[in-house]
């Protein structure tokens, strides 16, 4: 998951958790405060309803009210069961003042338990839910209504019910409100943050690909450092530091190579040349003949050596061959030719069909690529080495076939590593310095090709190159 | 008797100078070795050798600015010796004037071969040898030289050039040639108009003047229009 993600992800979380949070909350205490406005009015009108005259309290009553005055007992006896208040006489209609529009009994829809509470407590309070399903927050008392004119005074069970519906609805509404608020508000800021980690993130991003187009092969590249004065600066700054110490570091090495290579040519220039004076100009004594092909034979390995050194160095500092069109097939006709003679009674054979199989690529490596294969080939104790050319418009694969003992499989993976033996530092077989085939692979690599082995103890086994077509004539 | 060819060698190795001195002496060559670039370039003026073999990098006067200097006044051929072997470095080493590049560590049969190629060039000899305009093919060292400008070839291309060099004026047509320079593949691709191509980018590499010509309908001919 990318930082950007993550942290749109995270931010948005919690902010989605305080949005919920304080809507629940707003939600809650507008309920809280409704449901205490209803109940103070409920209060206020069975106050008023019990208190005095009941003609006053009637009048006081608020318009959406609905009230139930049952006489249950001349005072001061007083009804002992819910039957008994059931029972009552109801007074309600002859004084009412307002009827109550669906004519239900508050009485008969409230609960036993309700009415319980009355009797020992002398008041009650609890919702009822009419027949047209207006629900209502219903208080009542067994209280005394006074008919001050006619001197009386009644003991009654008094109810006053209030609608809670309209709180119910403004309630339900509210809720709605708040959750597409909570939404909108979640998707603004989740988007907003995602913008923001982007702006944020933006100038991190080009650092990062700045610094992925930065190679071993391409040191010279810098991060662009932003001109603000922030971390980001800072980070730059560090990472150009870093890669100017690491070019350095390149170059020392890459000097250090080259010098010493240019500086070994010159002595086994002269070591080889005065053998070989030696050898053909001067008549040795066969003793003396044996040690000085030893001095040439090893000298002539050394500078192998020092150009296969030399060759790695140029490839370490970006060094590009220089490619025109080629034919492949005459490469691999000349190594026939130059190895074949010494080689011999190994066999080289070339197998293509075609006598022209173009490449672009520069004559001379592709020809160490060859020559190295085959002869690490009859190095490995090869008896016959064949080398199979074959192409279509796109590519040219080359196979270097050889029957000798194979490659281990433990092997294979560090074949292209330099200075990598299979069979040991130690080995003394063949003249290879162990550097031939990773030369083969940056040749190859700079062709824009591929390279690769495949081998089987016993059987032998095959190096395939594969080349792109030369793109001049790729259409033939 | 003919008067031995004169050799100055210049190299301030002198280990190196020791036995290519010998080697040329052996070949039946008169040498004279300088180890810096002033003396040489005073020797040069002083003995008016027929070659010089040239190192490049020398005290006092670097070899490309004696190769320079000498190649004011004189054409006598100069093959360089140097341990610097890129592109750009050969580049440099002809432009200013030489006529050929060896690199450390050298064959000293290379080094005897394209000596005796040189002197050849600067005096016709007899045998083995193939010209037309300024086109020079040495068939025994399989060389090919153009005015005075040494041009590798791969065998093919060589084979190719020597069949039209053999036959100025003829015109070949690609069956005859195919079946001359590729005896070993059936006819029927381009080979022979891509080695054609090859050909005229080497010879004609500097600019110079179209040897090998196509006839239309026909085939190639190597004149001199």
């Amino acid at each position: 998951m990318t930082l950007r993600l993550r942290l749109a992800i995270f931010t948005s979380a919690f902010i989605a958790l305080i949005l919920s949070a304080v809507a629940v909350s707003v939600y809650l205490m507008t309920e809280r405060s409704l449901g205490a406005a209803v109940e103070e009015r409920a209060q206020q009108a069975l106050a008023d309803l019990s208190g005095g005259a009941i003609a006053t309290g009637l009048q006081r009553l608020p318009g959406d009210a609905y009230y139930q005055i049952v006489l249950v007992e001349t005072a001061p006896a007083r009804p002992r069961d819910v039957a008994g208040i059931r029972n009552g006489v109801d007074y309600t209609q002859p004084v009412s003042v307002r009827a109550n529009p669906t004519g239900d009994s508050l009485l008969a829809l409230l609960p036993d338990r309700a009415l319980e509470d009355l009797i020992q407590q002398d008041e009650l309070a609890g919702y009822v839910t009419l027949a047209n399903e207006e629900r209502l927050r219903v208080l009542g008392a067994l209280g005394t209504i006074a008919f001050p004119n006619q001197q009386v005074a009644l003991t009654a069970v008094i109810l006053v019910g209030l609608p809670t519906s309209n709180l119910q609805l403004t309630l339900d509404q509210l809720a709605q409100d708040l959750g597409l608020t909570v939404v909108v508000a979640f998707l603004a800021f989740a988007f907003g943050v995602w913008w923001l980690a982007r702006q944020v993130l933006a100038p991190v991003q080009r650092v990062t690909q700045a610094a992925s187009r930065v190679s071993s092969l391409d040191l010279e590249r810098r991060v662009p450092v932003p001109r603000t004065d922030d971390e980001l600066r800072a980070l730059a700054l560090s990472i150009n530091h870093m890669l100017d110490r690491l070019q350095e570091s390149f170059e020392t090495q890459r000097r250090f190579t080259a010098d010493a290579s240019h500086e070994l040519r010159t002595p086994v220039t002269a070591i080889v040349g005065h053998a070989q004076y030696l050898l053909r100009r001067t008549n040795p004594g066969a003793e003396q003949v044996d040690s000085l092909r030893v001095i040439q034979r090893e000298a002539e390995r050394m500078a192998k050596l020092v150009h296969d050194l030399l060759e790695l160095a140029r490839a370490d500092a970006g060094f590009q061959v220089q490619r025109e069109p080629m034919n492949l097939v005459e490469v691999l006709e000349a190594v026939r030719d130059d190895l074949g003679p010494l080689a011999a009674p190994a066999a080289i054979a070339v197998d293509c069909a075609r006598p022209l199989l173009e490449v672009d690529g520069d004559p001379s490596r592709l020809k160490q690529v060859v020559l190295n294969l085959v002869q690490n080939a009859l190095d490995a104790g090869a008896r016959s080495v064949s080398l199979h050319l074959e192409g279509d418009g796109k590519e040219v694969r080359l196979e270097v076939l050889d029957d000798g003992p194979g490659i281990p499989t433990e092997a294979l993976p560090h074949l292209f590593d330099r200075f990598y033996r299979v069979d040991g530092a130690r080995s003394s077989r063949g003249n290879g310095s162990g550097l031939g085939l990773a030369i083969v692979r940056w040749i190859v690599q700079q062709h824009g090709g591929a390279v690769d082995v495949r081998s089987r103890a016993g059987e032998g086994t095959v190096f395939t190159v594969t080349l792109p077509a030369s793109e001049a004539r790729a259409a033939t | 008797m003919e008067r031995r060819p004169l050799i100055l060698i210049v190299e301030d190795e002198k280990e190196i100078a020791k036995f290519v001195d010998l080697e040329l002496q052996a070949e039946s060559y008169d040498t004279v070795v300088t180890y810096d670039g002033v003396t040489g370039l005073s020797k040069f003026r002083e003995l008016n050798p027929d070659l010089v073999v040239l190192d490049l990098m020398l005290p006092v006067l670097d070899g490309l600015e004696v190769a320079r200097r000498i190649r004011k006044t004189s054409n006598t051929p100069i093959i360089i010796l140097t341990a610097k072997d890129s592109v750009d470095d050969k580049v440099t080493g002809l432009d200013s004037g030489a006529d050929d590049y060896l690199v450390k560590p050298f064959s000293i049969e290379e080094l005897l071969a394209r000596v005796r190629a040189h002197l050849r060039r600067v005096n016709p000899a007899v045998t083995g040898e193939v010209r037309v305009a300024d086109l020079v093919m040495n068939l025994d060292g399989r060389e090919v030289f153009r005015d005075g400008r040494r041009i590798e070839l791969s065998a093919k291309e060589f084979e190719l050039l020597e069949l039209f060099a053999r036959n100025p004026g003829k015109v070949f047509n690609r069956f005859e040639i195919e079946e001359k320079v590729w005896p070993e593949y059936t006819g029927g691709s381009n080979v022979v108009d891509v080695y054609v191509g090859y050909l005229r980018r080497k010879l004609e590499g500097e600019g110079e003047r179209r040897l090998i010509h196509t006839v239309r309908g026909v085939g190639y001919v190597l004149r001199e229009e």
